[in-house]
């Protein structure tokens, strides 16, 4: 700023009322004003103006609001602590205080209390019962049970009839005997919604078995009939874990269909039982040694397959109840 | 474990289980897809499960799929049931409503600590063994879910008042 004079006093007197001279210059305005005496008028009104007295009355009321708690964080640890139930002792005294005095924490304390998440109980599983085991037979036991059974059955048989081992044809393989073939629906490995596939076909076939041991067998049925009583498509998880356990699961079928308590009642229905055969694994009537093969050979067999394919199957022949039996259940 | 306490062990977790699945997923039928993997790898290691630590068990089972599940297939929309909030306030929404889908915004493995602690209460050692974290780590998982969900009802507090 050059000097002071009447030409420009004025804008340096509002620059001074507004603060903006620096110490020298301040100094030549009031030299100036010395010399001057008839402009203090001015001086003073200057001054006036730019003085706005500040009013205090609309105060921003949600100032407060705003206010962020520096100490929150360590209130919220505090708060958690407690009703997490790890706060120590000192923590727990340190918040006791906390909560009669500040406003905050109690409003923290409030909050926190609401989020604990409660359970809502309407919600449940609805395949509950789906999952409920009636029966549970380990591998182990089953071939304990199949073999414990045939072996009665044929001790039995030959202590009354006798068999005859020299023939050639086995005597029990009834289910095994050739099966229609089915066109099966290609299973699209991407397809999650297909769990089973509609039954295309449930034919009754005859046999060509016969069965060996006659006594038992009424005149007019000595034929076996087979039939299939549903084919279910069911894809094979990618989950290695879970194509064992859905493989072994429907292992666990097939012994379920011999599970009858005594085994006198087994004798009439005998050959009246449900078999399942699949592309993986094929259960049916069979002995110890042949139902090991079989499990042997799912667990090499059902990796590289897209799905497995089950058939149940009901294999039915009558046999009559012998006499004696009946007597010793009276 | 026996076929009983199997059993036992299906009526009195299943719900449980589910629950807890459901939260996490929020999506229905995966959530019954992966209880029902759950039980059938149980029944098959039946033998080597005892009852006394079949829940805690169960559990670790649950995550475990339920992760695996995530994992396989991220491209699912598991949050078809329960929108997302963020940051857009829904006029009728309870505590609830709110806390669900605070919950929702959680990252996976908060939200798993959260849930069981609240719902199963089990202790910090109990989460850690069925999550596979130590207990520090469960406790800040816990704490910072916490916080997280206390960040969540900022500037709604009329929802928690």
């Amino acid at each position: 700023m050059s000097t002071v004079n009447k030409y420009n006093y004025e804008a340096v007197l509002l620059d001074f009322a507004e603060g903006r001279l620096s110490a020298s210059e301040t100094d030549a305005l009031f030299d100036f004003l010395a010399a001057h005496p008839e402009l203090q008028e001015d001086f003073d009104e200057a001054l006036q103006m730019c003085s706005i007295p500040e009013d205090e009355t609309p105060a921003f009321s949600a100032k407060s609001a705003l206010l962020q708690d520096e100490n929150l964080d360590a209130k919220q640890n505090l708060i958690i602590a407690h009703l997490e139930n790890v706060a120590t002792e000192e923590e727990s005294k340190k918040l006791n205080v906390l909560l009669k005095e500040d406003k905050t924490a109690q409003q923290e304390y409030a909050v926190f209390s609401k989020m604990i998440l409660e359970e809502n109980e309407r919600i449940v599983f609805a395949g509950k019962e789906g999952l409920i085991q009636t029966v549970r037979i380990s591998y182990a036991a089953w071939v304990y049970r199949v073999t414990y059974t045939a072996a009665a059955i044929l001790l039995l048989m030959l202590a009354i009839n006798g068999i005859d081992f020299t023939e050639d044809e086995p005597k029990y393989s009834f289910a095994s005997t050739s099966l229609p073939k089915f066109n099966l629906p290609k299973i699209d490995r991407n397809n999650r919604d297909v769990k089973v596939a509609d039954t295309p076909q449930k034919p009754t076939v005859k046999t060509n078995h016969k069965v060996p041991f006659n006594p038992y067998i009424e005149e007019n049925n000595d034929a076996i009939t087979a039939e299939v009583l549903d084919l279910n498509l069911i894809p094979i998880s990618q989950d290695i874990q879970l194509r064992e356990a859905q493989v072994s699961q429907l292992a666990y079928l097939a012994p379920k269909q011999f599970d009858t308590p005594k085994q006198e009642e087994q004798i009439p229905t005998l050959l009246d039982r449900i078999a399942l055969e699949s592309n993986v694994f094929n259960v049916t009537y069979g002995f110890a040694e042949n139902m090991a093969k079989k499990v042997k050979a799912v667990r090499e067999e059902y990796a590289d397959k897209d799905y497995l394919e089950v058939r149940v199957w009901r294999v039915h022949a009558q046999v009559k109840k012998p006499n004696w039996m009946k007597f010793n259940r009276q | 474990m026996t076929v009983q306490e199997y059993n036992t062990c299906v009526k009195e977790y299943s719900d449980k289980i589910f629950r807890f699945v459901l939260k996490n997923i929020g999506h229905v039928e995966k959530a019954e897809d992966i209880v029902q993997d759950v039980f059938v790898k149980v029944w098959m290691k039946v033998d080597d499960v005892s009852f006394e630590k079949a829940k805690s068990y169960l559990f670790q089972a649950a995550y475990n799929t339920m992760i695996d599940a995530i994992r396989k297939d991220k491209k699912l929309e598991f949050q078809d049931e329960i929108q997302l909030g963020g940051s857009t306030q829904q006029p009728d929404l309870g505590l609830k409503e709110a806390l669900d889908i605070a919950l929702n915004n959680l990252p996976q493995i908060q939200k798993s600590a959260v849930l069981l602690r609240d719902y199963e209460g089990y202790d910090y050692k109990e989460i850690g063994e069925i999550l596979d974290l130590n207990e520090s780590q469960v406790k800040v998982y816990i704490f910072r879910a916490r916080k997280n969900l206390r960040a969540f009802f900022t500037g709604k507090e009329e929802l928690v008042a």
